[in-house]
């Protein structure tokens, strides 16, 4: 079971592009949000005191889909003592399908120093052959009535059971929380950061 | 296009095998601002051979000089010899009237020492006209190799508004103090920047870098325990700089003075300098301004022996010399490095960590600068 701690909603301002507000057909006063930061737990023994952290935009600097498994911190680090970032495992879902693996090397020669190398699998070019664009593939399957790659509806159920109670406590009239602004283009509001600093973490540098 | 042999610039014109002919530098091919990422993936699906592409930081260059894309072109071709990065080189026109972005991809590729594999980092170059402050975040971020840290060399003076969503995800900003013209002011922004940033940002001040090689040069005298003595009996200091180069001079000034516990008692109106040391005697310093290197001599006086060095007349050694009773020792040569843009930048990419030295030499001579 999915429990959140904490959410963090936010609605991106103009800068240097429209923001939402000031497109077209929108209420200049729309409540509506357009980023969410989450901090999330798993509630089962083997994934306890875990954070799963989640962030989802609109006008972000970039597009993409990733799920990122950070290591734990070293307790000793030989070299760099001012070490920050950690080992981190990358899922890329979409785009540039692949897995990355970003660990902390020692610099070749005489230099006692490491820093941040990335091992990189691509499937554009590791099978040498672009993966199907999301919806070339379902369509086919839709039409040769394959549901394999489609979302059950007991499981569209169970998602929007989750997200339902988060949704109308944001809308509630009473008590609603606040909503945070962020500009287009940057990687949403400084409260979606102080969701991570608090722990002492930072979003990746995507 | 025509490249080097051992740099090869790809855009749009780019033939796997190169020539060997003069070294001329392309922007490369101009690609659509929202397919920069698919492009550069194109680039490297089309390259024949065997290549490599690297990268170990992303290298962001800012500059508002007009031309400036296509020096820095010439630099990066240069810097990615030794240090593999995405490089991001942007020229900003901020009194443009329209705002307009355009953008272009390339590589740099160098044959690496060992058999014939090419090493390429790629570059992605930027013109912006109109608001630069406001686009340059996104600009940036949105096209930055995920999870390799982010160096920003800002090649013009800091200016209001700095904004917080660029620099919060920048981990060292390199910059070159000596060309500032109000140094207070410029440090206390990129102070508050970093403040903002909860410190995470390295300062990189290339007018530090250049005092590297002098510096060591100076030290070693002093490297042999029977020597320490003479460093609390310093009574005069002397530094050489050419015009234009005051700050560095000071900045050399303030790494003994932080690094002996010196501090300033008096400024005197002839531009003499009088600290108190750390056993209350007097250093004065003579600060002298004289043709030649950013500085070319740093002497010492410590009792009746003056430690001294200089630009050896090849101009790519220090001479260092040790004189007792007017005699001199054979002087000794050790490498001056290379300041030249790339010689300097290469030395700061080498380094890593926070500058603790640097801080506290600005420390101490904050007031004189």
């Amino acid at each position: 079971m999915l429990c959140v701690a904490n959410t963090r909603k936010a609605l991106f301002t103009a800068k240097p592009i429209l923001g939402y507000r000031q497109e077209q057909n929108v209420n200049p006063d729309s409540q509506t949000e357009t980023f969410v930061a989450l901090r999330l737990f798993i509630d089962d023994w083997r994934w306890a005191d875990v954070p799963v952290y989640m962030r989802v935009g609109k006008r972000l600097p970039k597009s993409a889909t990733e799920i990122s498994i950070h290591f734990k911190k070293a307790p000793a680090v030989l070299f760099n003592k001012d070490l920050r970032d950690l080992n981190v495992l990358v899922i890329r879902i979409q785009p540039d399908e692949g897995i990355s693996l970003r660990i902390h090397a020692k610099v070749p020669g005489t230099s006692f120093r490491i820093e941040p190398v990335k091992m990189d699998f691509h499937y554009g070019t590791s099978f040498g052959k672009p993966s199907p664009e999301a919806y070339e593939r379902l369509l086919l399957d839709a039409m040769s009535g394959d549901a394999t790659l489609f979302a059950r509806a007991d499981e569209v159920e169970q998602a929007w059971a989750f997200i339902d109670p988060i949704e109308e406590a944001w809308h509630a009239k009473k008590d609603a929380p606040e909503l945070y602004f962020y500009p287009a283009g940057s990687w949403g509001p400084e409260a979606a950061d102080d969701l991570l600093a608090r722990d002492g973490r930072a979003w990746r540098r995507l | 296009m025509i490249c080097s042999l051992a740099t090869a610039a790809r855009g749009e014109d780019y033939k796997p095998v190169m020539p060997a002919a003069a070294e001329t530098y392309s922007l490369g091919a101009p690609v659509e601002i929202g397919k920069i990422e698919h492009e550069l993936k194109k680039l490297w699906q089309e390259g024949e051979g065997a290549m490599t592409r690297a990268s170990l930081m992303n290298l962001a260059v800012y500059s508002e000089e007009p031309g400036s894309l296509q020096n820095n072109t010439q630099l990066m071709a240069k810097i990615t010899e030794d240090h593999a990065c995405r490089a991001i080189v942007i020229e900003a026109d901020c009194n443009a009237d329209d705002d307009l972005v355009s953008a272009w991809i390339s590589a740099h590729c160098h044959v690496s020492s060992v058999g014939s594999k090419q090493v390429c980092s790629e570059q992605i170059s930027f013109l912006l006209k109109g608001g630069c402050t406001t686009q340059l975040p996104s600009i940036i971020l949105s096209n930055l190799d995920s999870d390799l840290p982010l160096y920003l060399w800002w090649q013009e003076e800091f200016r209001e508004p700095m904004d917080p969503q660029l620099w919060t995800w920048v981990d060292r900003v390199i910059y070159d103090s000596h060309g500032w013209s109000d140094f207070r002011s410029q440090i206390r922004l990129l102070e508050l920047m970093q403040e903002e940033a909860n410190q995470r940002i390295v300062l990189c001040d290339l007018n530090w870098t250049r005092l590297d090689n002098l510096r060591f040069a100076l030290a070693q005298f002093f490297d042999h325990p029977a020597s320490h003595h003479r460093l609390a009996k310093i009574s005069k200091a002397r530094i050489d700089f050419a015009p234009g180069f005051r700050s560095t001079a000071i900045l050399f000034i303030g790494w003994l003075g932080a690094q002996l516990n010196w501090h300033i008692e008096e400024v005197k109106s002839s531009g003499e300098l009088r600290f108190i040391g750390a056993s209350a005697g007097h250093i004065d310093v003579e600060l002298r301004e004289r043709d030649g290197e950013p500085v070319h001599e740093v002497a010492l006086t410590s009792g009746d022996v003056e430690f001294r060095v200089t630009y050896a007349h090849c101009g790519d050694l220090l001479e260092v010399s040790r004189i007792q009773n007017d005699e001199t020792r054979i002087p000794q040569l050790m490498p001056a490095g290379n300041s030249d843009p790339v010689g300097l930048i290469s030395e700061e990419l080498i380094r890593g960590g926070p500058h603790h030295v640097y801080l506290n030499a600005l420390n101490c001579v904050r007031d004189l600068l």
